[in-house]
């Protein structure tokens, strides 16, 4: 009777049982202890930190262009267009992803972003967006590109990288750590090895949805104190937008998302280009 | 360290709780039509499959052929794999289809199920983020279980039990950018015990 049932389950399994095995020898983690656990390789730790050390392991000319992308959530299908596309464009030094990498903030939501990302020939720092505390996030962010407030420099030219989500850290005031941006502004400006300093970060000081509305004038104040400040970077709100909305006349550029998003009547998605040598910034279609 | 002291607890747990209902059968000599409604049927210690790395619970069989499964699993991730202490909450619902006897074994090849956790990491400001896609974890699985007959002991059954299942996350991702994820990656693998009391 038992060699019935498995002549009988046989027939009828086996086929179930093949695809299941081949299913789990394609898994990313077979075991996983939960979607919000940190499962990351070595490889997949402590990127920013690692693709700095490539980006001055690099030889090129003087001049400094670099990539402005933002908002890959959950849109791995258009980084890898834009990906393939950056392959194909030389001069550029390296690409900043200005928050909201992926949507729901679990752990292979940022291995299928990472796949995409080292596929890339120029290095590339994460910056941390609203969407990277949803869930455990906060803690795999961290474990995968490293310190949420860092800056760093290159060529003459500084780059300070900030956390400005100030809903997500409850309003408690430190976010964003002005004193922070005031002391690495300080520095640069003392420092006369450094002739430009961009500021990034991923919400805009005007958007008070998110970004603390009693730090605003601190923060603008801060970017305003010095003449090496070219422009502060930012993204979150998918659209393309370039403005002056302090009395410095201090360039804020919001960048348009990786992520497909409706504009003009049209879906469009795209990236700035910035040349650091002339300050110019462009706007590149992903297609 | 603590992981340890966890899984001890919950093994004494067990132990204890699967004693009690021994000494009551042995003493009233009651079967397992008579339990009463609350009292589980059965305890189940699970590794990974999205609700810990390690997971205990209790649950009920019900239906004619006791192929309906409940189940309340408590899980824990250790500190060193989330970040921080992570504890998991989750309901299971299991409907096995099949059941072949051999002797003391019984097999069940097929099984479809649906669970849903929280955990006590959660998304901040649930004012912008709505509380359920944001913070609950919905999953589906496929398995099978395999159990043996024991003549003695505390356990009238002890089953292994194993899932093949993903979340609602990973099939939105899949949906989303179906050239860039392969359909065969949102799976992850779960293996567990089952013991049947008495």
């Amino acid at each position: 009777m038992f060699m019935d049932a498995i002549l009988k389950m046989q027939m009828r399994y086996s086929f179930l049982l093949i695809v299941s095995m081949v299913f789990l020898y394609s898994c990313i983690d077979l075991f996983q202890y939960s979607p919000n656990a940190i499962s990351l390789d070595e490889s997949q730790k402590d990127l920013n930190r690692k693709n700095y050390e490539e980006l001055l392991s690099k030889e090129g000319d003087d001049t400094v262009r670099f990539v402005f992308a933002a908002d890959t959530q959950f849109a791995t299908d258009e980084l890898k267009i834009l990906v393939d596309q950056l392959n194909n464009i030389e001069g550029i030094d390296f690409m900043l992803l200005a928050g909201d990498l992926v949507q729901k903030g679990t752990s292979k939501e940022y291995k299928w972003l990472h796949r995409e990302l080292e596929r890339l020939n120029i290095p590339y720092f994460g910056i941390v967006g609203n969407h990277d505390f949803e869930r455990n996030a906060e803690n795999i962010f961290e474990a995968m590109f490293g310190e949420r407030d860092f800056s760093f420099e290159y060529k003459h030219t500084k780059f300070i990288c900030i956390d400005t989500n100030s809903k997500e850290w409850n309003w408690n005031g430190k976010v964003p750590d002005i004193s922070w941006l005031q002391s690495e502004i300080d520095a640069a400006d003392a420092n006369d090895d450094i002739d430009k300093v961009y500021v990034i970060s991923h919400v805009a000081p005007y958007d008070h949805v998110f970004f603390d509305a009693e730090l605003e004038y601190d923060f603008a104040n801060a970017i305003g104190s010095s003449p090496k400040v070219i422009a502060s970077l930012h993204s979150h709100s998918h659209k393309w937008k370039i403005s002056r909305p302090y009395p410095d006349k201090k360039i804020y550029l919001q960048v348009t998302s990786v992520k497909q998003v409706k504009e003009n009547k049209w879906w469009q998605r795209s990236y700035g280009l910035i040349s650091v040598s002339d300050t110019t910034i462009f706007k590149y279609k992903i297609y | 360290m603590r992981i340890f002291i966890f899984l001890l607890v919950m093994c004494i747990a067990v132990q204890a709780n699967s004693q009690d209902i021994h000494s009551s059968t042995s003493d009233s000599s009651t079967t397992s039509e008579d339990r009463k409604w609350y009292v589980p049927s059965h305890a189940n210690i699970q590794f990974a499959g999205g609700i810990g790395m390690f997971s205990a619970g209790v649950g009920y069989l019900y239906g004619k052929t006791n192929h309906f499964q409940s189940d309340f699993y408590f899980g824990y991730v250790p500190e060193s794999k989330a970040g921080k202490h992570m504890y998991i909450y989750t309901l299971k619902q299991t409907f096995y289809f099949l059941e072949y006897n051999y002797k003391t074994f019984q097999l069940y090849p097929l099984s479809l199920g649906l669970t849903v956790n929280m955990s006590n990491i959660t998304s901040p400001n649930t004012d912008t983020y709505p509380i359920v896609p944001y913070n609950f974890m919905f999953t589906a699985f496929m398995g099978g279980k395999v159990d043996k007959k024991m003549a003695a002991g505390p356990f009238s059954r002890v089953g292994f039990f194993y899932e093949i299942g993903t979340n609602q996350v990973e099939v939105e991702a899949l949906i989303r950018n179906p050239a860039t994820i392969k359909f065969s990656e949102i799976f992850n693998l779960g293996l567990g015990l089952n013991f049947r009391f008495k």
